[in-house]
């Protein structure tokens, strides 16, 4: 039921009525006031109970039926058809709830129970909150038709979106936000995202491992995607500048190599690599011992490459595994490995 | 990982408990589950179970049936008495506590008597009860009172009338008896290294030799009885 | 004895009965069991059992009482160890405390053969000994079985002619030694005297038939005070009653006792056996004391020192053979993870590896079955509920394999 279809209300001006039940007394007699469970159809007397069982039945009375009462002028008042006329002229702009110029019915307001509901006329509710008149789909759309002139279309070439990230691999991501408010401003306008693969980027070992512990967690290994996400700056073109001036920085600094760098421990490796670690050294050790090399226990360098056999190589990937995340296979694997290595068949 | 099996129902008889899938309104009551009076204890052990007949089956198909509780498990390991005893053992509804003390009394005796078990002749292997939950229900027997006195004032007087005492009231006794007598001598400061499943186990094996502290509550109960036997016939009227 | 089952029979009125008895596998089997017998009847029993007829052996059990001899063909069947063995090896220590009740109640001392064990042995015979020391690592959840396997381990090490370096729990010094006191050798660290004192007790309890024989004596002389001197060529079993008898020098004198053991083995004198129950508490930091329950002092203990040098691979003639446990590690209720990496630590790591680990899993069916079949046999089990499938699938369920969880079930049954 639209609100531009108001009903005829036949009975106009009656009171709404309450309709009620009667309780219906000959249904009550009719079934017998003791054991109606017990009495047969056949059976001449009604069974005596010195502890009647039966559970009455609960009179059930039917509510009133509530509706609201409508205003008195709850009907269409102007000549103004909605559908003819030239809405955008009539209502340009924003403005405040005129009950005239409005052709359609409307209510608004809180009400007690049983009071009749406040029309559109000196209504200070429908007066205070903010229309929407004039954003009505035509007017939109006399709007998009004007805007067209300044646009151009889309490039033809990028039609696929491997070809857009191919020729365009930074995406910037700006939030434009809308209140119900005089005001456009909103703080949160302001971020600035830049999300870029780091497949596009020229990056060698050193670099992408310099690059990776300056960015930590802004970078998702699924996705290969850095994200920098700026609001530092009060406005957004300043937050898309700084991070420009970031992604160039990280950039440069991940390429330069430090002295400092010369001096990084095993403890700050991100990956474990056997053949530097302690683990290839005790194996070494075990394969040079003499029984002369009592009391010493890792006193061997690892062993060069030309003389490892494919049983050590299988030692130290099963190593590298348990090392970096240890699970039931990985010690399975290891044992086949350690067995080979440690006992000769 | 801490298993009650005791607690839990086994996972291998399911549906164990008639009519309540059928049931067909939700009644939604207090957390401690009072049911009208209409609710029909469940059936839930297979024993019972399967020594329904069809109309019994049928009966209970269209009533409803409480629930059961957690201690009313189908395991084949599920004994009634035993929980009842879990239940009289229990304080301040640590129930888990009270599970766990009954366990090791039962551990107890057991390693008393499979070591003496084992170091026996043959001849007296057949003599010693090794089995933990047949000495529980031997001492429960054995602990049962037969009689009771009961207050009937005549007269002004009030006299201690022996009275029969049906199986419910009599087990209930046995049940407070070796848990009161257990609890006898509980430590209150200073812990002297027995526990309270020590004690019970000892009450335990004491009752069903018919001997120890239980017993001897029993003896004089009813010794009270046979003292007061003349006034018996105060039970009935004036 | 075969003459004995015809008498007892006769008497038995069962005709169908006695023709069962007489067949020929079961008079052989009651034969193949008469060098067991002497190991079921406890030592401890008087004469009174004497009496008794032989048992014929269960599904359950095997008679192999060397586990030099076992094989595939006794997985899951459980073997007793005999009284005055296990007097001598495990007297102070090595079989877990509820098992070591249990065997009390039982009168008797019987551990399950499993595939650890046998995958040990297999590995342990394919050694060879000319080359460094290998190292076994034990690993599970709690009551698996490792510390059963390292019992049962020992006791072949014993009947092997090993020279047993037994640990049976470090976290007995580690973490309730009795008595705590700093060094005065190793400045900056604890000493354990009393739990040091007693561990040498144990290792002569066991070795002392070994040592009679061996031509064992100190390589250089050891001064610990002023007038406490052994000197070079001494029998070794004068060091031992010497860190007995002065137990304030008892963490050194086992420091330079293993250290003579490491020597004579590497120079081929005889061959060791080193078992540790709980390694991965050696690296602990910090040492709690019974009385001081509540402090915790941060500095390391001079008695780990010497097992974490016995148990490198700079030796040989050498076994060693260590478990990874929860609760040997510093935070034993919050240890996530059963793997060895996890509990050793970077420092433990480094130390052992490379080294063999052994998975010790959970009971399968089968285990699960013989184990109750072991309990019901000797009485454990009481309740008439276990005989019966659902009874023991319920069992079998709510121990979900593990050992320790089925023993603590069956308690009260």
């Amino acid at each position: 039921m639209s609100l531009l279809s108001v009903s005829r209300n036949p009975l106009k001006g009656l009171k709404p009525v309450r309709i009620q039940f009667v309780w219906n007394h000959a249904i009550r007699l009719s079934s017998g006031t003791f054991g109606t469970d017990n009495m047969d159809a056949g059976e001449e007397f009604r069974q005596l109970e010195l502890k009647p069982t039966r559970t009455r039945e609960k009179f059930q009375r039917k509510k009133a039926p509530v509706h609201m009462i409508m205003p008195r002028d709850y009907k269409r008042a102007n000549k103004i058809d909605p559908d003819n006329v030239d809405w955008k002229s009539i209502w340009p702009g924003p403005r405040t709830f005129d009950p005239n110029a409005i052709p359609i019915p409307v209510r608004q307001g809180r009400l007690k129970p049983k009071q009749r509901a406040f029309g559109k006329t000196a209504n200070l509710e429908l007066m205070k909150i903010p229309t929407f008149f004039h954003l009505t789909p035509p007017a939109i759309k006399a709007h998009c038709e004007e805007l067209k002139k300044f646009c151009t279309p889309f490039p033809s070439e990028l039609d696929t979106k491997e070809k857009c990230e191919k020729h365009f691999p930074l995406t910037v991501i700006t939030n434009d936000y809308l209140h119900a408010a005089p005001t456009i401003r909103d703080p949160l306008a302001r971020i600035v995202t830049i999300k870029l693969k780091l497949k596009d980027i020229p990056l060698d070992e050193h670099a992408r491992d310099k690059l990776m512990r300056i960015i930590k967690d802004r970078y998702d290994e699924k996705t290969d995607t850095l994200t920098i996400v700026t609001d530092r700056c009060p406005l957004r073109k300043q937050n898309y500048d700084y991070a420009q001036y970031l992604l160039t920085a990280i950039f440069y600094e991940s390429w330069t190599v430090e002295e400092w760098e010369a001096s990084k421990t095993e403890a700050d490796m991100e990956h474990y690599v056997w053949n530097r670690n302690t683990s290839s050294k005790a194996l070494a050790s075990i394969l040079n011992w003499t029984p002369d090399k009592l009391g010493k226990s890792i006193f061997h360098d690892p062993l060069p490459e030309d003389k490892l056999k494919p049983e050590h190589h299988a030692y130290g990937k099963a190593v590298k595994n348990i090392v970096e995340g240890e699970t039931e296979e990985g010690w399975s694997q290891y044992k086949k490995a350690a067995v080979q290595v440690l006992l000769r068949q | 990982m801490s298993f009650k099996f005791l607690q839990r129902p086994s996972f291998l008889h399911n549906v164990s408990c008639l009519g309540f899938t059928n049931c067909p309104r939700v009644y939604q009551f207090m957390n401690y589950g009072r049911f009208p009076p209409s609710f029909v204890e469940p059936v839930y052990h297979p024993d019972k179970f399967n020594k329904l007949n069809s109309e019994e089956v049928k009966e209970l198909m269209h009533k409803n049936v409480k629930p059961p509780t957690t201690s009313q498990s189908a395991s084949v390991f599920h004994d009634p008495h035993l929980e009842k005893l879990v239940n009289f053992v229990m304080k301040s509804g640590r129930k888990a506590k009270a599970r766990e003390i009954i366990k090791e009394a039962f551990e107890k005796i057991k390693r008393a008597q499979v070591r003496k078990y084992h170091l026996a002749n043959d001849s007296a292997k057949l003599k010693i009860p090794t089995n933990p939950l047949e000495i529980f229900h031997q001492a429960l027997q054995n602990c049962k009172p037969v009689l009771t006195v009961t207050p009937v004032k005549r007269g002004g007087v009030v006299y201690k009338v022996p009275v029969a005492l049906d199986d419910t009231k009599a087990t209930r006794m046995a049940y407070k008896w070796l848990v009161e007598t257990s609890r006898e001598h509980e430590p209150r400061r200073n812990h002297t290294g027995v526990f309270f499943s020590d004690r019970l186990a000892k009450e335990l094996m004491d009752a069903s030799d018919n001997t120890g502290k239980t017993i001897k509550k029993k003896v004089e109960l009813h010794k009270l009885c046979e003292a007061n036997k003349a006034y018996a016939h105060y039970r009935w009227g004036k | 004895m075969a003459l004995r089952i015809l008498h007892g029979e006769f008497l038995s009125h069962h005709v169908g009965v006695m023709h069962h008895l007489l067949t020929p596998e079961r008079l052989l089997s009651s034969v193949a069991a008469r060098p067991a017998l002497s190991t079921l009847i406890d030592g401890n029993i008087s004469s009174a059992n004497e009496t008794s007829p032989p048992k014929i052996l269960s599904p359950f059990r095997t008679g192999e009482s060397d586990p030099q001899n076992h094989s595939e063909s006794q997985l899951g069947r459980h073997y007793t160890i005999p009284e005055d063995i296990k007097q001598t090896i495990f007297k102070h220590g090595g079989l877990p405390k509820k098992f070591d009740e249990l065997t009390h109640v039982f009168t008797e001392t019987s551990i399950m053969v499993r595939k650890p064990f046998l995958e040990i042995k297999d590995y342990v015979k394919k050694i060879d000994f000319n080359r460094p020391a290998v190292r076994f690592v034990l690993y599970g959840e709690t009551g698996q079985g490792k510390s059963m396997t390292l019992a049962h381990v020992v006791h072949y090490g014993f009947n092997a002619g090993f020279l047993l370096v037994h640990v049976p729990w470090v976290n007995s010094f580690m973490r309730k030694s009795k008595d705590i006191s700093p060094s005065e050798s190793k400045p900056g660290m604890l000493d354990v005297p009393i739990n040091a004192a007693a561990w040498l007790v144990h290792f002569r309890a066991q070795n002392q038939h070994l040592l009679q024989k061996l031509d064992f004596k100190t390589s250089k002389s050891y001064q610990y005070g002023p007038r406490d001197t052994i000197d070079a060529g001494a029998p070794i079993e004068e060091l031992i009653e010497f860190g007995v008898g002065r137990a304030k020098y008892a963490c050194d004198v086992v420091e330079d006792l293993l250290r003579e053991v490491k020597s004579a083995s590497n120079s081929g004198l005889f061959k060791t056996m080193v078992v540790i129950d709980g390694f991965n508490g050696l690296f602990s930091p910090f040492m709690k004391t019974l009385r001081m329950k509540k402090k915790v002092i941060h500095q390391r203990c001079t008695l780990a020192l010497p097992f974490l040098e016995i148990s490198r691979f700079d030796w040989c003639n050498g076994v060693v053979v260590l478990s990874v446990d929860k609760h040997a590690h510093t935070d034993p209720f919050n240890a996530e993870s059963a793997l060895p990496l996890y509990l050793l630590g970077k420092e433990g790591w480094e130390h052992l590896d490379p080294f063999i680990p052994i998975n010790v899993e959970e009971y399968n069916t089968a285990e699960t079955n013989s184990a109750l079949d072991y309990y019901i046999d000797r009485r454990w089990i009481q309740h008439p509920g276990a005989q019966s499938e659902s009874g023991r699938a319920e069992l079998r369920a709510m121990c979900g394999g593990n050992g320790l969880e089925l023993l603590k079930l069956c308690a009260p049954l």
